[in-house]
């Protein structure tokens, strides 16, 4: 374990420092220097311009422009955000919590969802009804998330008017607090939660029929049922329990790539988390929120799914990695 | 002709209509300027309002620019397809070399090899997609292909890898290399050419994944940018008024949906087809 460990945390670093070199070359790169105060700033940006252009260190020799980055950035210092006018870390600590709010909900219960459906798809396949089920997660998976939630807000929102379109809470019950606040945000949730929660149900449902179709063909299985295991304990105790493994390795594998359809659904509905902001600020060339969040979504990211991993291998003790 | 229709026949039902699904939107998307009705970008001079429904005049109505939908759909999946295709040729060349190579490679190499890929595997493509949009001022389809693809090829490059160091285990390439072939003709003639089903699977499944980024990119502004029309551009005019055009929004959808849907199962098929050969 700590070997796996140890490990992990050397692709976090590796990670972390492929980013960082992007970053570096892209700023390098760029037309012009992306920092230079243009004459049409309004004063308080082209102060913001200095402090990046000094976190930065862009009035130094490249390679200590380099190490100083690499230095800063390792102390959570990102400069400061040109369209928001504070520092990137005060604006990452704000949105990331709000992210977390909207993505451990829909993870928890997609994952759920996807794993009743897959495990009782991998019992029945090749039948009827599992193939018109088949087909269903088929047709989710086929929707970019962003569409699917585009959609869901056209005719619950828009049509229907049953649930918020965009945004977290309404402003005047933000204020009430208490319950009824905490209601409001429950529903701004449900439609981009639910989005969210399809489509990892549809991914999770897909792999979860393969691997528990393999399950359900070996001799424990036979052996259970012989034993006169109820077919509901089988499924849900021996069949689950040989899958839990492979399961939380494709979560960990699903994490990075899911990230940016959850970031497009953020922004369909206006949800003010990581992703909208990070989305914002690539349209408003806002250089230092831009480095800031792809960095520390980098990170996140791959620690999440480092744990879903080790999470794999205590499932599964043949997984594990030999110490 | 006649070996085509064999070809096909033998498929199964599904993967059957996914490929006419399939070959219907190339060939559309491949005569777009010579059969599209009208300017994919311009109003239409006369006889036309906007946000006209489908009509005999406009299969598929008009845009709120007055702009012919059928047109613009087509030149759309020409954009949104030739996205895709670049993208999974650079996954097939990036992925199958770097496997290839990693798996010929001595132990140490290899693990340094595939700790990159792990790393690659773990980042989100999207965030690194979107540090490269947000620097270059403004960047063309050709550029946007490219980078879907280099972000792309990591998943196919694994599966490739184990596949050389399986065929590397084997008689007839150690007979090869007995007979004095030196290591890197051994992996371009003797080694590649068995991992390339992997790697054409591993190509297939990336561009399920680049179409809806793709999409996604263009629909936030991020990517294809009007008045060129690509999936993602087409969803987004269609998204601003749902309800009274409903077809600007219906007709893009379908399209990716189907698009997506074919690629995924000819892909799942692909796979069984090397699964039972092996």
């Amino acid at each position: 374990m700590l070997r796996f460990a140890l490990e992990r945390a050397g692709q976090t670093v590796i990670v972390a420092l492929v980013v960082v070199t992007l970053a570096f070359a892209l700023i390098h790169a760029a037309p012009g220097d992306p920092f230079s105060p243009s004459p049409d700033d309004p004063p308080e940006l082209a102060v913001a311009r200095e402090r990046v252009r000094q976190t930065y260190g862009l009035d130094r020799p490249v390679v200590a422009q380099y190490g100083l980055m690499l230095a800063n950035f390792a102390r959570g210092r990102f400069g400061e955000s040109f369209s928001e006018a504070r520092p990137v870390g005060e604006v990452i600590a704000a949105v990331l919590p709000r992210t977390a709010l909207l993505m451990a909900p829909a993870l928890i219960i997609g994952v759920t969802f996807g794993t009743l459906v897959g495990t009782w798809q991998g019992r029945r396949a090749g039948r009827r009804r599992e193939r018109i089920v088949g087909v269903a997660t088929l047709a989710v998976l086929s929707m970019p998330e962003f569409l699917v939630g585009l959609l869901a807000s056209i005719v619950f929102a828009t049509r229907l008017n049953w649930l918020p379109a965009t945004g977290m809470q309404t402003a005047d019950l933000a204020n009430a607090g208490g319950l009824p606040a905490v209601a409001d945000v429950l529903r701004h949730l449900l439609l981009p939660g639910g989005t969210l929660a399809l489509a990892i149900a549809a991914m999770v449902a897909r792999y979860q029929r393969t691997s528990a179709i393999e399950a359900y063909g070996e001799e424990f299985v036979r052996a259970a049922r012989a034993k006169g295991v109820s077919e509901g304990r089988v499924a849900w105790v021996h069949v689950l329990r040989r899958t839990a493994g492979s399961l939380c390795a494709l979560i960990g594998l699903l994490l990075p790539a899911m990230v940016g359809g959850a970031a497009l659904v953020e922004s369909v509905f206006g949800w003010p988390g990581a992703g909208s902001t990070l989305l914002r600020a690539v349209s408003s060339r806002d250089y230092p929120l831009v480095i800031g969040l792809v960095l520390v979504g980098s990170v996140a990211v791959c620690i999440s799914s480092a744990l879903a991993d080790a999470a794999a291998q205590l499932a599964n003790p043949r997984a594990r990695v030999k110490a | 002709m006649a070996a085509v229709r064999q070809w096909f026949r033998a498929l199964p039902f599904t993967s059957r209509v996914a490929s006419a699904v399939l070959a219907l939107l190339a060939l559309s998307a491949l005569a777009a300027p010579w059969w599209a009705p009208y300017d994919p970008n311009a109003a239409i001079p006369a006889g036309s309002t906007p946000l006209d429904a489908p009509s005999a005049a406009h299969w598929l109505g008009t845009d709120a620019a007055a702009r012919d939908l059928l047109s613009r759909l087509m030149h759309g999946t020409r954009v949104s397809l030739a996205t895709a295709l670049l993208a999974g040729t650079i996954v097939l060349v990036v992925g199958a070399a770097w496997g290839g190579i990693a798996g010929m490679a001595s132990d140490r190499v290899d693990r340094w090899m595939m700790r990159f890929v792990d790393a690659m595997l773990a980042t989100p493509r999207l965030l690194i997609v979107l540090a490269v949009v947000a620097f270059t001022e403004r960047l063309p389809v050709s550029g946007l292909a490219l980078l879907l693809g280099l972000t792309a090829w990591p998943m196919t490059s694994r599966l490739v890898r184990a596949r050389v160091r399986e065929l590397r285990a084997t008689d007839y390439v150690a007979a090869a290399r007995a007979l004095g072939t030196p290591e890197p003709q051994l992996l371009t003639k003797h080694i590649l050419p068995g991992a390339l089903p992997v790697a054409l699977v591993g190509a297939v499944v990336a561009m399920a994944s680049v179409i809806p980024l793709e999409a996604g990119l263009s629909f936030v502004g991020a990517g294809v940018a009007p008045p060129n029309a690509s999936w993602g551009v087409l969803l987004h005019d269609g998204s601003v008024r749902p309800l009274d055009a409903w077809w600007l929004l219906l007709f893009p959808s379908v399209a990716i949906a189907a698009t997506v849907m074919s690629v995924s199962v000819l892909a799942d098929h692909l796979q069984r087809r090397i699964r039972t050969a092996a």
